[in-house]
């Protein structure tokens, strides 16, 4: 019996709110110009690696 | 019988996505995404991807996510709107689409007012998509289901009679040889196996994130802005290792969405909380984001300070001024900025003073020194 995929949603929520808190915790060293496409990029970043998880199936011995 | 448009949906923007249904609304969303995926080919997670990034330009994917929805039909095989305003379908098409434009521009407008976005990007990637898919061949031509009022119904029937008899010619085209089954071989392998829900997990990590702001906000005494912060880090990292560690128990959709939240949060905070407000070195800036605070302007030098600026974000703020501002600028969103009857025998607050405020309550009170 194969294992359960990744819960790839939860994972990509999981980056995002990582990558949030940090911009949050270093947004007033930030400029403000650079904060918006960050938290784009973090978002792309975080929904980019879900789709590539989600993407990748374990071996299921297809003969 | 009364003429009526033709039913309004996402073939206005994309005609392979005519008579879209949403089979699975048992998610998070209305199943939207998946139906536009599974329509299109490809995978949700990069349309629901494509949705956030239209959501951050301006607010413009909210919009587009509830007319999408409302526009479309579900399980039950309706329409929302036609259970909402069941007048809609009685509109022409011309104010179908009017309302659908002018709707998402109101929407655009109210988020701008809480949070500037650039909308610029989304709305132009928007319209060369809608230009492209159009232009596809093999697409179904817009043309064709603009559907002229004038029009009367005997024009109608016909070129549905029409659209049925290309229909099931295409049917009647060989079909596909049907797939060879071998009954001696081994079985196919079992998909994997559902996951169960881990609400207790969940909870757990509800509680952590929640004793992670209680013992940084009330024990240490650090901002509530570095608080949230670290409720958010201290959320993802948990929900992120349980779900890579835990694959046979999945954490449920509603724990994802409490975690949501302080990610909203956090994000919204940092942009507004982010950058030196006035570089010039004759101005003194003030900025308070999520807390409280009393700032004394009373002793403050007029002869080298030509302007003060305070910016507050979600917070409750109180200024003391020496005098009666002359030159006042204030730009409030959702903020509430009040100024205290000058007294009539004080002497001027000779500085240009402003308040940009966003979710706060300013107050302006005169306190001569």
């Amino acid at each position: 019996m194969s294992r359960p995929s990744l819960d790839v949603g939860a994972i990509a929520l999981g980056l995002s709110a990582v990558g949030f808190g940090v911009v949050c915790l270093f947004a007033p060293s930030l400029s403000s110009p650079f904060v918006q496409p960050i938290l784009a990029a973090i978002l792309i970043a975080a929904g980019g690696l879900g789709l590539l998880l989600s993407r990748v199936r374990p071996p299921k011995g297809k003969r | 019988m009364g003429r009526m448009a033709p039913e309004l949906d996402l073939a206005w923007l994309d005609p392979s996505l005519r008579g879209l249904t949403r089979r699975d609304a048992s998610g998070l969303g209305s199943g939207l995404c998946r139906a536009i995926a599974e329509r299109i080919g490809v995978d949700p997670v990069l349309v629901r991807v494509a949705l956030i990034v239209l959501i951050l330009s301006g607010g413009l994917g909210i919009g587009l996510y509830a007319w999408g929805t409302v526009l479309t039909r579900g399980p039950s095989g309706t329409r929302p709107i036609d259970s909402v305003l069941p007048t809609f379908t009685t509109w022409s098409s011309l104010a179908q689409k009017a309302a659908v434009v002018v709707t998402v521009i109101l929407v655009m407008v109210s988020i701008g007012q809480v949070m500037p976005l650039p909308w610029a990007a989304g709305v132009l990637a928007l319209v060369v998509w809608a230009w492209l898919r159009r232009r596809k061949p093999g697409a179904v031509p817009q043309a064709e289901d603009a559907v002229d009022d004038t029009e009367d119904d005997e024009l109608l029937i016909g070129r549905w009679r029409t659209r049925m008899a290309s229909a099931a010619r295409s049917a009647a085209e060989p079909a596909r040889p049907l797939p060879t089954v071998d009954l001696y071989s081994e079985p196919a392998p079992v998909e994997g196996r559902k996951p169960r829900p881990a609400w207790l997990a969940g909870l757990l990590i509800l509680g952590a994130m929640g004793a992670v702001g209680a013992v940084l906000s009330l024990a240490l005494g650090v901002t509530p802005m570095v608080s949230l912060a670290a409720v958010t880090i201290a959320g993802g990292a948990l929900v992120l290792g349980y779900a890579l560690l835990a694959r046979g128990r999945r954490l449920p959709r509603l724990i994802l969405v409490a975690v949501t939240v302080p990610l909203a949060m956090s994000g919204w905070l940092a942009t507004q909380a982010a950058g030196p407000l006035l570089p010039s070195p004759d101005a003194v800036t003030y900025s308070v984001i999520a807390g409280e605070k009393t700032i004394d302007l009373t002793t403050i030098d007029t002869t080298k300070v030509d302007a003060v600026e305070i910016k507050a974000v979600a917070s409750d703020v109180e200024v003391l001024l020496p005098g009666p501002v002359e030159d006042l600028r204030t730009t409030s969103r959702l903020a509430d900025v009040t100024v205290d009857a000058w007294p009539d025998d004080a002497k001027p607050f000779d500085v240009t003073l402003i308040v940009d405020a966003t979710a706060s309550n300013v107050r302006l009170v005169v306190r001569e020194p």
